[in-house]
């Protein structure tokens, strides 16, 4: 485990410092450990245990960046990583969910507000799909979204992470949610 | 759009965005002068002011103090923040019930040596208050590493002022919900506790309906200074620290005493009926804001009220008011009970304290009196009374009314509940409050009296349904509701001793034990109390469903075997149950129900024998139950059952019937998604139900028919996995079509190898699935170690094998690994000969 947390940390560094080829290396290795905890969840050895994306992420950051020594900026990195995995692990989950789960209908959400319902997993998909046509059209403006909706990133940690300033961040976010909103509720694609 | 043309329109949605809203509409009709982009722009500005705060909360949200532990509490996820510090939700570590808590961490700036010692202190006292509405504290400390933490009951709520907003309460709804919050706060004062930060934001209402009242006290803890009596203080460090809601005598830093919350509650209900603050509009600055609550009185809220509710509040409600939030505390109410009475005699049309005595007053109360005879609905009617029931038992005892007031009370809490399931539920929490609180005092009364504890017990469950069972809309109180679940049980187990073999009296406990499974969440104890319930349900059929479903559905997640075992019980009791009442609408939707999960749940278990048979008499009944028009939700569970009744043909060798039931699941889900394109669950279920069905062909040796689907197949994948930016499970369906294909027309095999590694590389090659489909790819393309490579690589990422049966994915990839390794074997001796 530390070797592997060390392993994080240093890629975590080197993407700070500007190293891209250090993105592609730690999204295969928080791939990896995503997918490997989602898929704990998925099958629920633990108890009482359904997919929740917030705990999922701390699991494997826990467990992959030996907690102590990163610093916030290292966690923005780590977490804009990881909206992407969560956001393909989601629809990934969402049809698997809706595939395996058919015949017990709607039954199978217990009311606690820490699992993620089936109405938020359609939300998901349908989302998912929207941001890609708006990263076809501005793809910095989309992956801003990425980073805010499925890494739950604050905006000044977007700023860092995507190296922008902090009122782009927020001008940028305005318009990306008025459009999602537009797309979403009329639907008029053009 | 074109990406150009975006970028035009956000650089004048951002210009637009900047001016004061009001100037908005002028500023883009001076500066812009195409009209397709004004009508684009405003449209975004419409989408902006109705998403509202839908994006922002994120699916996945990173927080530093998750998973950390504050005395016996694991943090799970950050609810909010104030003043004080953030507030997170907790789950008690050591408790395998999962009981959830609210942890506040506190700035630690906030306490210097000297109050960290007094938080200490007080926090006990605090601890000690327990009211139905009144956040519990729970617990408290320093953390490690020196944040201190109030640990306090976990409420889901909204902020008062907005539940009212949001439900559109009427007057009469919004007095209901205040009145709690006044007995909350006469029980805090009469322990010696004063709030001093009371406001909407500190009284959350559950979605039952339940004000509780948060914080109590905790003013004070934070910041002694406000403690009645401390002098020599500078202005600002009593700055109270929400002056909005401030009485005179905090603003000016005289001792608060319980005056100072009854003024406060004063200024929350101004806030609640009229939907502004009383000084709203006549201030610019806090500093004259502070003066003006010292200086001059309040408006009145019918003259703030937006004019469809002038009526309503001029008069007694203006009166209450501004009884309560007098300038001199002693001119206020005595206590927030007097407060209270008043709103209740207005409630019920008497004259109220506060006003005079003059004679008009009284007449136009008389007047009101039979209006509201006339005009109210009996259900109000009802509802009133049922709300002053308690006060008036001795009374009416002695009147020998007693019963009908059982049977009033047995009306008000069976059958009003039944009536008002589907709406009203802050009114039915209302009945609750009352009514546990009067069942509470009939119990006393009711010892040895048959009749009376049957309607207690009665009246004790349809309490604890309301008050949070797991399957019925519910308040989430779930430890109250096991608490009243608990006594309950304890009246019929009374009961039971009398009358052993009472039937009556067997069905209640039954119901008792079940109850108290419903409210214990999940787990063994809850099985316990099942399999009890079960015991005393045998011979009814109806009940043992109802049961075994609830206990299905808790071990689903846990225990497939045991799940399977709850499922089929539930079959037994559903065909019991049809032959007892074969008219029953219910009794099909049931059957199939238990019939799929049995079938379902035995494949997960590895017993698939009976599977098919069970999946095809689920799918009879589900049509017969949705009748002659099914809606899209039961069309989809309908071609879902299909496509899974072909899944389970495939796996028994059933081929003719496989196909025939993947070609109907896939016409029902192309006919679904043709009427509703734009959701993609139906696209997917298209896709797949397609790569099934090629997959049987091609099994069956039919070859002209493979053909002609693959192609169909290809047609509909192709320009979806070809879609910039790509979607990965159409790419993978598309690359599992081809990878499989015997038809060399349909892709190269260097093509295919081509998109096989592209759907692994965005899987970040991390899935074995798709390397398994790399694997088959990288064969046809005569790569035979890359094959057997990226084979290994997929039965490397295959969780860790367990005892039992092998899972059939490990089985699966093991077998191609198995034939590659045969083929790199024959390869290498035919190089060997050569």
């Amino acid at each position: 485990m530390s070797e592997d947390g060390g392993e994080v940390t240093r890629l975590l560094r080197r993407l700070r410092s500007g190293d891209e080829d250090a993105a592609g290396k730690l999204m295969t290795a928080v791939y990896g450990e995503l997918r490997q905890v989602a898929a704990r969840a998925m099958r629920s050895e633990r108890p009482g245990h359904t997919l929740q994306p917030t705990a999922l992420v701390h699991e494997a950051f826990l467990k992959m960046a030996d907690g102590a020594g990163v610093e916030w900026r290292d966690r923005a990195h780590f977490f804009g990583v990881a909206a992407r995995l969560m956001r393909e692990i989601l629809v990934d989950y969402a049809r698997k969910r809706g595939a395996a789960k058919r015949g017990s209908g709607a039954r199978i959400t217990l009311d606690d507000s820490l699992l993620i319902s089936e109405d938020r997993l359609g939300d998901v998909v349908a989302i998912d799909q929207v941001v890609k046509r708006l990263e076809a059209l501005d793809p910095r403006q989309g992956h801003i979204v990425e980073l805010r909706f499925f890494g739950g990133l604050s905006v000044e940690e977007v700023a860092e992470v995507m190296r922008i300033s902090t009122p782009t961040v927020k001008r940028e976010w305005q318009s990306a949610k008025a459009w999602l909103h537009r797309e979403l509720t009329q639907g008029t694609a053009s | 759009m074109t990406p150009e043309r975006w970028q035009e329109v956000k650089r004048l949605f951002d210009a637009v965005l900047e001016r004061e809203p009001a100037d908005r509409r002028s500023f883009l009709e001076g500066t812009c002068g195409d009209a397709a982009m004004r009508a684009e722009v405003t449209a975004l500005l419409d989408a902006l002011a109705d998403a509202g705060s839908r994006y922002e909360t994120p699916v996945v949200a990173p927080d530093p103090m998750v998973d950390r532990q504050f005395g016996a509490y694991r943090i799970l996820r950050r609810l909010g923040a104030g003043g004080m510090g953030a507030v997170y939700l907790a789950a008690r570590a050591d408790d395998q019930f999962r009981r959830l808590a609210a942890v506040k961490a506190i700035r630690p700036e906030l306490l210097d040596e000297h109050t960290r010692r007094r938080f200490e202190n007080e926090r006990h006292t605090l601890a000690a208050l327990e009211h139905p509405n009144i956040v519990r504290l729970l617990d408290g400390g320093t953390s490690e590493d020196g944040v201190p933490y109030l640990v306090m009951d976990y409420v889901e709520g909204q902020p008062i002022d907005r539940f009212c907003r949001e439900h559109g309460l009427s007057i009469g709804e919004r007095l209901d919900l205040f009145l709690p919050l006044c007995a909350a706060v006469h029980y805090a004062h009469q322990n010696l506790v004063v709030h001093r930060d009371l406001k909407p934001a500190n009284v959350l209402v559950t979605p039952g309906g339940v004000p509780k009242l948060l914080d109590f006290g905790i003013a004070k803890l934070l910041r002694p200074e406000y403690a009645a009596g401390t002098v020599g203080l500078t202005r600002t460090s009593a700055q109270p620290m929400t002056p909005e809601y401030a009485s005179p005598e905090q603003i000016l830093g005289q001792p608060v005493t319980t005056a100072s919350d009854i003024y406060a509650l004063g200024v929350v209900l101004f806030t609640l009926l009229t939907g502004k603050h009383p000084y709203e509009g006549r201030t610019n600055s806090s500093y004259e804001l502070e003066r003006a609550i010292c200086e001059t009185d309040p408006g009145k809220a019918s003259e703030a009220a937006p004019p469809e509710l002038v009526r309503q509040l001029r008069g007694d409600l203006d009166t209450i008011i501004f009884t309560a939030m007098r300038k001199e505390p002693r001119k206020r109410y005595a206590s927030a009970e007097r407060f209270a009475d008043d709103i209740r005699r207005y409630r019920n049309g008497q004259t109220v304290a506060a006003r005079g005595d003059s004679l008009a007053y009284r007449a136009r109360k008389f007047f009101g009196r039979h209006k509201a005879a006339v005009c109210a609905s009996a259900l109000a009617l009802v509802l009133l009374t049922a709300l002053g029931v308690s006060d008036h038992i001795h009374r009416l005892r002695a009147e020998q009314r007693f019963h009908d007031l059982r049977d009033f009370a047995n009306f008000t809490i069976n059958d009003l509940d039944k009536a008002m399931r589907t709406s009203m539920t802050a009114a039915r929490e209302q009945v609750v409050t009352k009514g546990s609180h009067y069942l509470d005092e009939l119990a006393k009364e009711s010892k040895g009296d048959d009749a009376l504890e049957l309607d207690v017990l009665n009246g004790y469950l349809s309490v604890a349904n309301i008050q949070g069972s797991l399957f019925a809309s519910n308040t989430g109180q779930q430890a109250a509701a096991a608490a009243t679940a608990a006594k309950a049980l304890a009246v019929a187990e009374e009961l039971s001793r009398r009358h052993p073999a009472d039937p009556a009296v067997r069905a209640m406990r039954r119901q008792s034990y079940e109850k108290l499974g419903d409210t214990l969440g999940s787990g063994a104890e809850a099985i316990a109390q099942y399999r009890k319930a079960l015991e005393l349900a045998a011979g009814d059929p109806i009940e043992v469903f109802r049961i075994l479903s609830r206990m299905a559905h808790m071990q689903e997640e846990t225990d497939v075997a045991a799940a399977l075992e709850s499922y089929r019980g539930c079959e037994s009791a559903a065909r019991d149950w049809m032959a007892h009442s074969p008219s029953d609408p219910k009794v099909a939707r049931a059957l199939a129900f238990a019939k799929e999960n049995a079938g379902w749940y035995g494949l997960l278990a590895g017993e698939p024998t009976d599977a098919e048979r069970l999946v095809r008499e689920a799918i009879a009944l589900y049509e017969q139950a949705a009748g002659a028009k099914p809606g899209p939700g039961s069309r989809r569970l309908i071609a879902g059952a299909y496509k899974r009744l072909a899944d389970i043909g495939k796996r028994t060798g059933k081929q003719k019937e496989a196909l025939e039931n993947c070609r109907r699941s896939l016409a029902a889900s192309e006919a679904l998604h043709a009427e509703d394109p734009k959701n993609v669950l139906y696209g997917i279920d298209v896709a797949q139900a397609r790569v099934l069905l090629v997959d049987l062909l091609l099994t069956s040796g039919d070859r002209a028919a493979a053909r002609a689907e693959t192609a169909a197949a290809v047609a509909y994948l192709k320009p979806l996995a070809q879609a910039d930016p790509p979607n990965r499970y159409y790419l993978v369906d598309y690359v599992t079509i081809l990878a499989g294909t015997p038809f060399p027309e349909f892709a190269s095999a260097d093509e295919t190898l081509a998109y096989a590694r592209r759907a692994v590389d965005l899987m970040h090659g991390a899935d074995p699935e798709t390397l398994d489909l790399l694997a088959q790819a990288c064969r046809r393309a005569g790569k035979l170690d890359d094959a057997i490579a990226a084979e290994q690589k997929a039965i490397a990422l295959l969780p860790a094998a367990k005892p039992g049966p092998v899972p059939e994915m490990r089985r699966k990839l093991a077998a191609s690994l198995d034939t590659l390794g045969g083929l790199q074997t024959q390869a290498a001796q035919h190089q060997d000969r050569k």
